[in-house]
């Protein structure tokens, strides 16, 4: 019968039997769970206009559920164009509702080229959002070449990239109007008040004007499409309310209208630091 | 007639399979067809090219796994036991093909091939044949780079920076290990780039790595001289595209050169084809029916019955489509030098394993091309991507777009519905292995402790090889890749939870150092975060 040593402890011999029985035991007895340390969100992109987002709402330190008995579950998905210095930059959110069993789910991003953060939280009775856990900022890449007159000037890879930009919204805004004038019952715009980018009481700032498309590319959600018109003074993934309400910092939510659900503290928040 | 620069890569990966707890395993086969059909028909190419004073330069990356199989004394032994089989079946086959002519001279061509193969393995390079390739890197003809430890795919570990540095650093130092020196270049496993992954390599020493066309082309400035010059990637790590024109005729399904009628067919093979009780010795547990690596048609093509392979005939295709190669990279310089401001560098990648096995002449053509582009009548020399950064020092800065070489050009095959469930598993055995690290950092481990943790990071390397998400997608042998990442994961789980609970057996420890017995060097304190972390 042929003995096996290990190269690190030669006097310690194992039969090939031994070896099959220790594999297996440890096989069976360790098989991996999809259990996690704590509250968790990740996003990984998949490829310009696809990512795929895995959470987990139990802190196996304390072995708590974070609340949300009865409630709706939604995945919300912020995005900023990856050149965040564009003060024309339009920013987009949207939600997708999931299952309280669900763990996982592949998502159809508006626009490639861009940054994406995500919350996942619940749905209030009315309307408002608690936000949970919160997932670290990913970026996805661009699905076509920079056009040849950008070459060594940013600036005009900014601005370019940006009328490209609203150029597609626009198109599909014209398109959607299109359909609601013919009253095709898919979609409907409509301007609407958010409160996800608050921003300090200053004159200067213009609310966002938001639209909302309905649908959108027949992705399974809403896409809110919201125009700055100059540089918010917010976090550029996650509103201050929002923040507020993560890092437990409710002197920051001052200009939300919405209720404050205040049920999420920072350990559960994952990758803060590289949102703030 | 223009001058320029070609650069042939092979990237040579298979993924480490090795199973000391049984007599023999069936998924070891793959190294050994690989062995008998791709890299011993490679040395015996180089070794000719060698004799006729060929000048030439070929890249040949040879990935971890695959160096530390071929320097494996278990696999090297069952190697023997595998060929010697074979060529057991081709005397079979003289014998029972002597009423049919044709096909007995191709049963023994078939012995005579086994025969060199061994003379080859076991004589010349005494069943280790990464000293043949060190020989030619030795002679200034192949350029010698290597891949992450296992092939993982740092798209999707990029979660931590700690799991991406320990695949590099670890694939770097088995290379290093075996082969003995450090490689300047890198394969990124699939091709699989994302921007910032460059400060991992620049601090591992690598001065280039390879990217997929799209993601030079879609870089964060517009490449001046598109796919055929490197783009330097800000820390003076340069990245070099992958040239599609050449790509698609070898890579092409439809009108790539192995698809060629007069090519040896990859799925007529004595296995399936013959009656069971004369193959059985010779296939799976004698009853399951697999390549055996004996066949004797051509592609012929269409619908029509397969047609005997005719050796020289193939062989003068191989010829003639690596004058085809040479003379249409030609005019690709001619045509590209007009608007570039040097010498156009096209770059070719391919798994080396389609050349012999998938495509049997591969290695012939392969061999042509090189005596082609050596001669007068052409502006093409063969380089190295080393040698380039040497002779052009002066390149465009700007950070590659995130992208693979997979289908899609990103990650979707690697990451979709039959194998997205790995992440989360490994994402957490990657924190774990992180906290574990962080827990010793400054605590002097006693030596089983010590051992317990280097077999956690060798369980954890195993468990994050792109293979098995690969195969789960392919739907080939997707019960061994899921029993593999499970069974890694598992044992990852169980030294982590020894070592926590200070509760080491030490027959455990050393059956999993036996059963996964790779990465001698590995040392749990690489997953420490460091300040070199790019984030």
């Amino acid at each position: 019968m042929k003995l096996w040593q290990s190269r690190y402890n030669p006097q310690c011999k194992i039969s090939q039997q031994g070896l099959l029985d220790i594999s297996e035991e440890i096989t069976q007895s360790y098989t991996p769970h999809d259990t996690h340390h704590r509250p968790e969100l990740v996003l990984m992109p998949v490829d310009p206009v696809n990512l795929y987002a895995y959470w987990n709402l139990k802190d196996s330190d304390t072995e708590n559920i974070i609340e949300h008995v009865d409630k709706q579950l939604a995945l919300r998905i912020y995005s900023l164009p990856n050149l965040g210095n564009d003060p024309a930059a339009i920013k987009l959110s949207f939600d997708i509702k999931v299952e309280d069993l669900q763990n996982q789910q592949q998502v159809h991003l508006p626009l490639a080229a861009a940054a994406y953060s995500a919350v996942i939280g619940e749905i209030n009775a009315d309307d408002s959002f608690s936000p949970l856990v919160a997932s670290d900022t990913i970026h996805v890449p661009r699905k076509n070449p920079i056009p040849e007159d950008t070459l060594n000037n940013p600036e005009h890879v900014v601005l370019s990239e940006t009328i490209q930009k609203e150029a597609l919204f626009m198109e599909h805004f014209l398109q959607e109007n299109h359909a609601v004038e013919n009253n095709e019952n898919t979609t409907s715009v409509s301007p609407v008040q958010e409160d996800h980018f608050v921003g300090e009481e200053n004159s200067q700032n213009h609310w966002p004007e938001t639209i909302i498309l309905k649908n959108y590319n027949n992705y399974g959600y809403d896409l809110k499409v919201y125009k700055h018109e100059s540089t918010p003074a917010t976090n550029p993934v996650l509103s201050q309310s929002e923040l507020a309400k993560l890092t437990g910092n409710t002197d920051t939510q001052a200009n939300s209208s919405k209720p404050d659900t205040n049920k999420t503290n920072s350990k559960h928040i994952s990758g803060l630091g590289r949102l703030s | 007639m223009k001058k320029g620069f070609l650069s042939l890569i092979l990237h040579a990966h298979l993924p480490f399979v090795r199973h000391p707890e049984y007599e023999s395993f069936f998924e070891e086969i793959w190294l050994f067809e690989a062995i008998t059909e791709c890299y011993v028909p490679l040395i015996r190419s180089l070794e000719r090219l060698q004799q006729d004073r060929v000048n030439y330069r070929l890249t040949l990356s040879l990935s971890p796994p695959l160096i530390l199989m071929l320097s494996d004394p278990l696999l090297q032994s069952r190697y023997l036991n595998y060929i010697n089989n074979l060529l057991e079946l081709a005397e079979k086959e003289i014998i029972r093909t002597s009423n049919t002519p044709e096909y007995q001279k191709l049963a023994r061509l078939y012995r005579r091939l086994y025969l060199d193969t061994l003379d080859i393995f076991a004589n010349q390079y005494d069943c280790n044949l990464l000293t043949a390739f060190q020989k030619f890197h030795a002679a200034g003809n192949l350029e010698l780079i290597t891949c992450a430890a296992t092939h993982g795919f740092l798209p999707l570990l990029n979660k931590s920076d700690a799991a991406v540095r320990n695949q590099i650093n670890t694939g770097i130092e088995t290379f290093t290990s075996h082969i003995g020196f450090p490689p300047t270049g890198f394969w990124l496993p699939e091709c699989g780039y994302y921007p910032g992954l460059e400060k991992h390599l620049e601090n591992a020493g690598i001065n280039y790595f390879f990217v997929d066309s799209h993601g030079i082309d879609n870089a964060s400035v517009t490449p001046r001289n598109s796919v055929y010059a490197p783009l330097d990637c800000g820390n003076h790590v340069m990245a070099f595209a992958r040239d599609p024109e050449s790509s698609r005729q070898v890579w092409s399904s439809h009108d790539g050169y192995p698809g060629d009628y007069d090519y040896r067919e990859y799925y007529s093979d004595i296995g399936f084809d013959l009656e069971m009780d004369y193959i059985a010795p010779y296939i799976l547990d004698e009853h399951i029916r697999i390549n055996t690596g004996i066949k004797y048609h051509r592609v012929t093509g269409g619908d029509l019955p397969k047609e005997i392979y005719q050796p020289r005939q193939a062989i003068d295709k191989a010829q003639l489509h690596a004058q085809d190669f040479i003379n249409k990279r030609q005019q690709q310089i001619d045509r590209l030098s007009i608007n570039m401001d040097r010498p156009p560098h096209i770059v070719s990648p391919y798994d080396a394993e389609l050349f012999g096995h998938w495509w049997f002449e591969g290695p012939q053509w392969l061999e042509w091309v090189l005596r082609f582009a050596d001669k007068n009548s052409n502006g093409i020399r063969t380089i190295s991507c080393a040698d380039y950064l040497k002779q052009v020092t002066v390149h465009q800065v700007a950070t590659p777009s995130a992208s693979t070489w997979g289908d899609q050009g990103y990650s979707s095959f690697w990451i979709n519905e039959t194998n997205d469930w790995i992440y989360p598993l490994l994402h957490k055995a990657g924190a774990d292995m992180e906290k574990l690290a962080t827990t010793f950092k400054g605590v002097k481990a006693n030596p089983l402790q010590e051992r317990a943790l280097n077999q956690a990071v060798r369980s954890l390397l195993l468990a994050q090889a792109s293979d098995w998400p690969f195969i789960m997608k392919t739907g080939t042998t997707v019960e061994y890749a899921t029993k593999r990442i499970t069974d890694h994961l598992a044992r990852f789980n169980y030294l982590r939870d020894s070592i926590r609970n200070n509760a080491i057996n030490e027959r455990y420890l050393s059956a999993l150092e036996i059963l996964d017995d790779a990465f001698p060097a590995a040392d749990f304190r690489n997953f420490h975060t460091t300040k070199q972390d790019p984030k």
